[in-house]
């Protein structure tokens, strides 16, 4: 009897409690109730542009730079369901995003100054592309990356890009190819992923450069064409958590050459002695290589093996036509890559970023040397500047096309 | 008359196989330890006895009493409910014998305690009847389909089986539908029934033990399984479960399994309910019992597992390889239409980052103009979806295929029109509809259709983690459940090798060498042939055997 | 199965490694790393063998005495006052560690997947969905156990199957780290062998084995096999990470899961899916846990009844796991509460089996 009543009050309990449960939702917001952050743009605030929301302080107690972000949110209804939108009525002339910029000293604080003018809770969860400026980057990355490395909302797999220029035109841009810009541009990134136009350096991939000691971060480098298109400009390399250099696109081949990512995607048009200007399309990178102190100093082997094309000849007076010809037009190649890789060694050493990791194979591999120098980021990339570089380059044209001569 | 119970405490003490159903019958009507009246001896006085006989069985219309002269010489009366009787049988095996003068009168035996015996020897050409000087036991014999005759100073009755049996033709059976099996089901009446699984199974271990359940209905009940074969433990608790059903009336097998099932709050079937003959047969041959009931088309097979709800009897007639991937098939709709809407709802409501980004813009614009939460639309459209379904099981059948269409296409698409639902939420819903169509079990699709709404309720709650919850309390309901002593979750969940074989896929009939081992056959080897040489031998080598 | 000795001994494996894998997961990288940077997957092989010591006195006491339970037993070994004593140890220890455990999903989830609602409400859900198993026999505890565990480990196996090709050799070496001091790496193979105290569930298990002479055995393989399996995983992020990145990150295998997607933006952020399904496994270890501290109280004070004791462990249970104040609080008292467990757990069996030797010098003479 009185087991039956204990076991119908502890029923009671939990039930009771159970129907508590059931009252909230505490989290549950409908998809078309949540403001979709679809890409961000961060620049400095123009000096004189003084604008200051005080949503998050008081007046004039923030001795902070200011900046400006300029987001685009997806607006629901625009982009019609499933393919073949095109029989909407003329919805195709509405704008399927909302590009709204505020002011802000950090970037929450700007993103909470947004809040205040949108109606929906905003949502960095799909969130896909931050632009930054390189104005911006060139100051410092840190204090960005904190927020974003905080918010459970943003993903690992974001591409964080720097812009010549200003940043917040990007959002702006209305290409044809997509409907929605911000997309236009992901797209593109991971699309020159695949063709090997660019590495995949996603903001994860950059948060795990920059951490490591022995490797500076890199991100691409876009900039706007005509007024519809974004073209990748380059790799930009930082230095002490700062942008301190851009390189240019063959430079950015050069840099995936050094570091061997696949599949190769850059083509290199060069003048050779015997056959004329050529046009090499590079297949495959595959690179090998060796940390070992001389002299004190840390020295770097790099074995570099390109599988190559024959993608053009122009003067076809000498044609490649012949194992001979091939090995011979292979050794020209040779210098002029070697060439090449040393160039963007140089650049990245007077600018102190060790983009290419050199510093990491020293620490894998001479930890004795590591633990007696580096006791910090700095001291590497202070020391990078010094260290020799060998580089042994193995170019081999796989492929010359339909035509024989 | 025995009982259960009687059956039971027999089955209990029968150590030695040799005493046979006559012996033990008699053994135990003395032994009543169930609650008949006492025995009351037939009286000789014939209109003493119909006296009693009609004052038991009240003023009915469709009694039946004939008197007539036995030989010429005897009074005598037969007493019948003519409604379940063969008339035609009456007249032609019992009345005209009887009451033919004999060309010869010195046949008849002059003593009076001889004549039943003269009856049954010379006279009456009918198969089933007993003698009986009880009183008490007539009545259920009249009502059970039993002809009584009576003779004026003779202490006993007989009794003459003439039962009609009216029923409907054997038909396809309608619940369970299948391209490769036999076109025969069960129909209404028990020893059709029987005959349907004595005819495909010619063995003398089949055992049918009968008996009526039910203080009122006296519906027959009869347990098969195959001697040798069924475990008699198993037999013993399904026999003590049955003797312990005290009811006044069993109407349907689902009442007797409702009254043998372990646990009565699960939602899970225990007890698998099958139309088909062939299905049960199989079960018979695994070692398990089936249970039937005079009166309904369905059989009752126990134990039933998990693994048995998704198997169809197609599984084995088509070739392993096609038939297990139907089955895979087959659980993936089961997991899909348990699940479907609960992670469309978390995912729209919780979890939108899980979208790629592209269909995550357009599907919130495909929501943009419906008021409801995804929680409330989805259960709308669900329950929505249950009424019309249960609607057209009631529907006569000429409309109730078209109004099946009218309602999912017209409504659907007006509902979305009207922006009362997403596209994407009817999509969901449809689709689980049809997926819990392909649940072969009625009840277990039952169950699983039941089940999904406390999930959509929770995703709508706590999204992912609710349904994980959800998830995980009815999981560790299967493995805490048990029929007949045999998890339930038996063979994933205490996991088996061998029985893994007939689980999510179905090996080939030659490798499954054992009955399932979770049944504990005293007879557990199915196969005794060799295997073909070697699986390799199969696959590659070309069987040449029609050249050799 | 009429058997009174039900559990075989791949289920008795299936517990331990079930039990074993749980909460730790997500931050079990970080731990390693922080105490010895790239030697992380060096330190937890190591912290196997550290575990194994615990694990073997358990065991092979226990096989000793294949039909009772460490806390009969020990009674007869011990007297009853000490045996009482240890008892009430073994209790408070799983009662603390079933409450932490409790904490640290709730943190995780309120960190990870919802943002406002009451870790209360989290928590207790998933406990009163343990209380209520913990009411079923110890075969049915196995079953639940032995149905989970391969999800446990194909959706780990899965996002390291998807992290495999991001690993950089580099992040490995050197093998012993750049900054190798005996203090800290010995500091770090203790804290990562405390790790494994789910192996304690065996004297519950023993009893009810088929074989219980393959107790040890079966009891090592399956720490063993955890432990692989937990060093897989720091071998995983280090490789993806490198130290100084997962220094910084607070839930390492969860990024992994956050890095991960298949294809190329097609499904991304795995980390949601990731964390539902590690509810499994968060679920066995507090099964596990709940379990041995309902068991030790019955045991304690001589109650058969299960049930009542579940139902009235449970609000202390949930108001014990809500005491810690913030976040680094709650690992800190798991840390402290899991090292004297180790030590405990260890010095326990260590101490029956001494005291078992000197009694009975024959060892196995009272074995039927």
């Amino acid at each position: 009897m009185k087991n039956k009543i204990f076991r119908r009050i502890s029923l009671l309990i939990i039930l009771s409690l159970m129907s508590g449960m059931l009252v909230g939702c505490w989290d549950q917001l409908e998809i078309e109730d949540r403001a979709l952050l679809l890409g961000l743009s961060i620049d400095k605030a123009p000096a004189d542009d003084g604008k200051d929301d005080l949503t998050t302080h008081i007046k004039n107690t923030i001795k902070l730079p200011q900046i400006r972000v300029t987001a685009q949110i997806a607006v629901p209804g625009r982009v019609p369901l499933g393919p073949g939108g095109g029989d909407s009525g003329g919805g195709g002339n509405q704008n399927p995003v909302w590009v709204v910029q505020v002011y802000g000293y950090t970037l929450d604080d700007a993103l909470n100054n947004l809040q205040q003018q949108i109606s929906d809770p905003r949502y960095l969860i799909h969130l896909r592309v931050i632009i930054i400026s390189e104005e911006l980057a060139r100051s410092n990355l840190d204090d960005l990356n904190d927020y974003l490395r905080r918010n459970p909302e943003v993903r690992r797999r974001i591409w964080l890009l720097v812009s010549e220029g200003d940043a917040s035109k990007f959002m702006y841009i209305q290409p044809p190819l997509q409907r929605v810009p911000t997309l236009y541009i992901l797209a593109m990134m991971e699309k020159s992923v695949e063709s090997g136009k660019c590495p995949a350096n996603y903001l994860g991939e950059f948060w795990t450069t920059e951490s490591k000691w022995g490797q500076s971060g890199n991100l691409p480098y876009i900039g706007l064409g005509d007024k519809e298109n974004v073209i990748i400009k380059g790799l930009a390399y930082f230095s002490g958590g700062a942008m301190v250099g851009s390189t240019t696109p063959i430079e950015l081949g050069a840099y995936m050459g050094i570091r061997g990512i696949d599949p190769g995607g850059y083509s290199v048009l060069f003048d050779s002695p015997h056959f004329g200007p050529v046009m090499i399309k590079i297949d495959e990178r595959f690179s090998k290589s060796k940390a070992q102190i001389k002299n004190g100093k840390p020295h770097i082997t790099y074995n570099i093996f390109l599988d190559t094309s024959l993608d053009e000849q122009l003067h076809s007076s000498t044609p490649v036509s012949s194992s001979h010809s091939i090995s011979e037009l292979e050794k020209s190649l040779n210098q002029y890559v070697t060439k090449n890789f040393y160039h963007a060694i140089l650049q990245s050493q007077q600018a102190h970023s060790d983009i290419f990791g050199m510093g990491e194979k020293v620490r894998a591999h001479c930890p004795s040397f590591w633990r007696a120098n580096i006791h910090d980021k700095s001291d590497w990339e202070r020391m990078y500047s010094d260290i020799t570089v060998d580089f042994k380059v193995k170019v081999s044209i796989r492929r010359v096309g339909l035509k024989q001569k | 008359m025995q009982d259960w119970n009687e059956k039971y405490l027999t089955f209990k003490q029968k150590k030695t196989p040799a005493k046979n159903k006559a012996i033990t019958s008699q053994s135990t009507g003395s032994g009543n330890a169930h609650p008949t009246p006492q025995q009351k001896p037939v009286d000789l006085e014939l209109k003493n006895n119909l006296q009693t006989i009609q004052e038991i069985l009240g003023d009915n219309g469709d009694l039946v009493v004939r008197n007539f002269r036995m030989y010429g010489l005897y009074d005598a009366a037969i007493v019948f409910f003519f409604p379940l009787i063969d008339e035609e049988q009456i007249h032609e095996h019992v009345l005209k014998p009887l009451m033919n003068i004999p060309s010869a009168p010195l046949t008849i035996p002059t003593q009076l305690s001889d004549l039943p015996n003269f009856i049954w020897n010379i006279t009456v050409h009918i198969a089933r009847g007993s003698t009986t000087s009880d009183l008490n036991t007539l009545p259920i014999s009249l009502v059970e389909g039993n002809v009584i005759l009576f003779i004026d100073g003779v202490g006993q009755a007989l009794t003459f089986n003439l039962r009609k049996n009216e029923h409907r033709s054997i038909e396809a059976p309608q619940t369970e539908l299948t391209i490769r099996g036999s076109r025969e089901g069960f129909i209404e009446n028990l020893e059709a029934n029987i005959s349907l699984i004595r005819y495909r199974l010619q063995t003398p271990d089949f055992r049918v033990q009968t008996c009526p359940l039910g203080t009122r209905s006296r519906s027959q009940v009869a347990l098969c399984y195959i001697e040798g074969i069924a475990n008699p433990a198993l037999i013993k608790k399904v026999m003590k479960r049955l003797s312990a059903i005290h009811t006044d009336s069993i109407i349907d097998a689902g009442y007797i399994e409702q009254f043998i099932e372990d646990q009565p709050l699960s939602p899970f079937p225990q007890v698998q309910s099958t139309e088909r003959p062939d299905k049960s047969t199989a079960a018979l041959l695994e070692g398990r019992a089936i249970i039937l009931v005079d009166g309904s088309p369905f059989s009752l097979i126990v134990p039933a597992l998990f693994n048995q709800f998704f198997q169809t009897i197609d599984d084995y007639t088509e070739r392993f390889i096609v038939g297990s991937l139907i089955r895979l098939i087959r659980l993936v709709a089961l997991i899909f239409s348990l699940f479907f809407p609960a992670l469309y709802v978390s995912i729209i409501s919780f979890n939108p980052e899980l979208l790629p980004t592209e269909f995550a813009v357009a599907l919130s614009g495909g929501r943009a103009g419906v008021p409801l939460p995804a929680l409330l639309e989805v259960l709308v459209m669900e329950v929505f979806m249950e009424v019309l379904r249960e609607a057209t099981i009631r529907l006569p059948q000429m409309i109730g295929g078209a109004l099946s269409i009218v309602g999912v296409l017209v409504i659907g698409q007006a509902a979305v029109a009207a922006g009362l639902a997403s596209p994407t939420t009817v999509v969901v819903v449809a689709l689980t509809t049809i997926g819990s169509f392909a649940t072969p079990s009625y009840s277990t699709a039952l169950a699983l259709r039941m089940l999904r709404f406390p999930l959509i309720v929770l995703a709508g709650c706590f999204g992912l983690y609710g349904v994980m919850i959800g998830t995980l309390v009815i999981i560790n309901h299967l493995l805490f459940l048990e029929s007949f002593g045999v998890p339930y979750m038996t063979p994933y969940v205490p996991f088996k090798t061998t029985d893994m074989k007939d689980s999510v896929i179905r090996a080939p009939l030659w490798w499954m060498k054992q009955r399932p081992s979770f049944l504990n056959s005293p007879n557990s080897t199915r196969l005794a042939h060799q295997l073909p040489k070697a699986f390799s031998d199969l696959i590659f080598k070309d069987r040449g055997d029609e050249y050799e | 199965m009429n058997n009174n000795r039900p559990i075989t001994t791949f289920q008795f494996m299936a517990v331990i490694i079930s039990t074993i894998i749980g909460v730790g997961i997500l931050v079990f990288p970080r731990y390693m790393v922080e105490y010895g940077g790239n030697s992380a997957p060096l330190m937890s092989i190591l912290a196997i063998f550290a575990a194994l010591i615990g694990c073997w006195f358990t065991a092979s006491v226990c096989r000793k005495y294949p039909n009772e339970t460490l806390f009969v037993f020990s009674r007869r070994l011990l007297g009853r006052g000490m045996a009482d004593f240890s008892t009430i140890i073994i209790f408070l220890f799983f009662l603390n560690s079933t409450s932490s455990n409790m904490r640290q999903f709730g943190e995780v989830c309120i960190t990870v997947l919802f943002k406002r609602t009451p870790i209360e409400i989290l928590m207790l859900i998933l406990l009163i969905l343990v209380g209520l198993s913990v009411r079923r026999n110890i075969v049915k505890f196995t079953y639940i156990h032995v149905f989970y565990l391969p999800f446990i480990l194909i959706s780990v196996i899965i996002i390291l199957m998807l992290s495999l090709k991001k690993i950089d050799g580099l992040n490995l070496l050197p093998i012993l780290g750049n900054n190798f001091t005996l203090s800290s790496f010995s500091k770090g193979v203790f804290l990562s062998a405390s790790l494994y105290q789910g192996t304690f569930i065996l004297i519950l298990l023993v009893p009810l084995m088929r074989k219980p002479k393959q107790a040890v055995k079966a009891a090592n393989a399956a720490l063993f096999f955890s432990g692989i399996f937990y060093t897989i995983i720091v071998i995983v992020s280090l490789g993806m990470f490198g130290m100084n990145e997962i220094e910084l990150l607070i839930y390492p295998t969860l990024e992994l899961a956050r890095s991960a997607s298949f294809g190329t933006g097609l499904l991304e952020r795995l980390d949601a899916i990731f964390i539902v399904v590690w509810v499994i496994s968060v679920f066995t270890t507090i099964f596990t846990n709940y379990y041995l501290a309902v068991y030790a109280l019955r045991e304690l004070i001589r109650i058969k009844d299960q049930r009542l004791i579940s139902s009235f462990l449970l609000p202390f249970i949930f108001v014990l796991s809500l005491l810690p104040q913030n976040f680094f609080q709650v690992y800190d008292v798991a840390l402290v509460t899991s090292v004297i467990g180790l030590i405990f757990l260890t010095v326990y069996p260590f101490l029956l089996w001494v005291v078992d030797l000197i009694r009975n010098k024959g060892g196995l003479s009272h074995e039927k």
